[in-house]
């Protein structure tokens, strides 16, 4: 598992162009810690490739951020199936990296969020999820919201029935 | 209610439900949490229609949560809420918290509220009586109906009648009260899916009758039996119940039974003999448990009880005699000669001891020891991988997430095991 992690000098190369047109220029390994990408190197018949890869929807500030991660954690053992329905009962904890890696304001995180999804990185998925949810730890609607920058769209009328109704989870 | 809109001017303030629905994954689900849930509902529209199923599924009811939440489901406590729909998004409802709070016609009516999602219902201690058995009747879904709590006196014939009719359920628990029950023909075919049963209070004769010359009410399906809270069984009578018993039990639990005392229940795979998985409150057994023949050794592996998972609990009586008491070498003794040969998972109350015991680590080894010889010779349920897997050692089998969970290991569990 580890032990496919080549130098970096030895590692070919694949050029990736972000939503703003910027090329970044990865390891091939780095690249396939996604799984979309995987699949699309794949289909140039497992030689790497030799043309441009567009990501449409992550601009290059977002994407950047994305490979930092790819490359702390290139050599992190391929999550199995198997592990991930054995991981039912989920853990919140998140290693320290990871941690300092999502310390970044809302939009950042959500960016790297959705990013993580649409490039199928599924380990970072989970981590910026994990972080979302800690963050809703504890917190007040009033908090949650100004933390994400969410609209309250209920009516005054309705948020009241909803706080009535759910009145019995406040507290214990 | 509508969609929030998504330019791609605003769209990092904004996650699809897919993935927020991920987050909620990780908000876990504990009467701790529970705050956090709703708080999350009332963060916006989105929000509220992601999480409010959640909410609702199994509510962690206690104290004043309890008068809240009859307040929001059982409409006719409030004026203002009509017929709340969110009454049937409750599918666990758990009223073993509430001791004084509520009365026998709330509960009756949380029932008839919650019928048409609810799966599993554990009763009050003192407020279930006669009028909930018709509403329980209605619970069409229920799967679980545990009564263990109850410590009004209730009717068989009621019960039996209520339970006969309710199509999907797998677990009964008796009230550990006194029954009226006035014979044979109070009792009633179970449902055809149920595999766990447990007995509780004084109902000696009910349990015989169900057992008896009337075939229509055997529990037959039932391959999963409780003896709990059973003041007045002795051992020959559970001797009489596992040696009556219709169907193939491979799960057995016998916990706070007093007229039981150490040692008696050491015979008991004699008349279970197909017991997979088994509690039993060490109080009951001594060294001599399993009644292991003087001659058995390894090389009689293929006799090895049917064992697989046994847990240890205490059922906090002081009569015993701590020179018999069964100890951990005593079981090391029973897996290391191959008698327990199938043995993979032991549970054992934090209160026996067992934590701070030295011998514990030798049983650890035996254990292990146990599942490398039944990997490398490919016994028992490591059958299955007869022919696959060749060339790849124990070690490396263990490291594998399947590897470790067939292997199971020894582990403490905590004092609120079972009731």
């Amino acid at each position: 598992m580890a032990a496919n992690a080549q130098p970096t000098d030895a590692q070919p190369k694949i050029t990736l162009v972000s939503s703003d047109n910027q090329k970044i220029l990865v390891d091939r390994d780095i690249a396939e810690r996604s799984v979309l990408l995987k699949h699309m190197i794949q289909d140039f018949g497992g030689e790497t490739p030799d043309q441009d890869i567009p990501i449409h929807n992550v601009n290059e500030v977002v994407l950047k951020k994305v490979i930092e991660w790819c490359e702390h954690h290139r050599a992190d053992p391929p999550a199995t199936a198997e592990d991930d329905s054995d991981n039912r009962k989920k853990s919140t904890d998140i290693e320290e990296w990871d941690q300092k890696f999502m310390q970044v304001d809302q939009e950042m995180l959500f960016e790297i969020i959705l990013a993580a999804n649409y490039l199928d990185i599924k380990p970072l998925l989970d981590v910026g999820c994990k972080t979302v949810a800690n963050m809703i730890k504890g917190k007040s609607p009033d908090e949650i919201r100004k933390t994400f920058n969410i609209t309250n769209d209920f009516t005054p009328e309705e948020e009241d029935q909803i706080r009535r109704e759910n009145e019995w989870a406040e507290d214990r | 209610m509508g969609s929030m809109p998504h330019t791609a001017f605003d769209y990092a303030t904004y996650l699809p439900d897919e993935l927020l629905l991920h987050v909620l994954d990780y908000i876990p689900r504990s009467p701790e949490s529970q705050p956090t849930l709703a708080s999350f509902c009332l963060v916006s529209r989105q929000w509220y229609n992601l999480a409010i199923d959640r909410l609702y599924e199994a509510p962690f009811i206690a104290g004043r949560a309890y008068d809240l939440l009859t307040r929001t489901i059982v409409p006719s406590l409030n004026e203002h809420v009509r017929k709340s729909p969110l009454a049937s998004l409750v599918r666990v409802l758990d009223l073993s918290h509430i001791v004084h709070q509520g009365n026998k016609s709330t509960t009756a009516r949380l029932l008839r509220r919650t019928n048409p999602s609810l799966e599993i219902f554990t009763a009050p201690q003192a407020s279930f009586g006669v009028n909930c058995w018709a509403a329980l009747s209605k619970c069409k879904r229920l799967r679980i109906l545990n009564l263990s709590l109850v410590i009004e006196q209730i009717e068989i014939r009621s019960m039996m009648q209520t339970i006969t009719q309710l199509p999907l359920l797998t677990h009964f628990y008796f009230p550990r009260c006194s029954s009226h029950y006035s014979g044979p023909s109070d009792l009633k075919p179970w449902p055809p899916h149920l595999t766990h049963l447990q007995f509780s209070g004084s109902i000696l004769g009910v349990i015989f009758d169900l057992l008896g010359a009337n075939e229509h009410v055997h529990p037959k399906t039932v391959t999963s039996l409780a003896l709990s809270h059973c003041p007045g069984i002795h051992e020959f009578q559970i001797a009489q119940v596992l040696k009556r018993w219709p169907g193939d039990l491979t799960r057995l639990d016998l916990q706070h039974l007093p007229q039981i005392q150490q040692g008696m229940l050491d015979n008991v795979f004699k008349h279970a003999r197909d017991i997979k998985n088994l509690t039993i409150a060490v109080d009951y057994i001594s060294m001599n448990f399993g009644c292991r023949p003087s001659i058995f050794d390894r090389s009689h592996w293929r006799e090895s009880k049917p064992l697989e998972s046994l847990t240890l609990v205490s059922s906090g009586q002081q009569r015993w005699d701590s020179d018999e008491a069964f100890t951990p070498l005593d079981l090391f003794d029973l897996v290391d000669r191959r008698f327990f040969g199938r043995l993979r998972r032991v549970y054992v109350e934090r209160v026996l001891g067992w934590g701070r015991d030295e011998e514990v680590g030798a049983l650890e080894e035996a254990l292990e020891a146990l599942d490398r010889e039944n990997w490398d010779l490919r016994r028992w349920h490591y059958e299955e991988f007869e022919g696959k897997y060749e060339g790849v050692s124990w070690e490396e089998w263990r490291r594998t997430s399947r590897g470790r969970r067939m292997a199971g290991g020894i582990k403490e569990i905590g004092d609120e095991y079972g009731m």
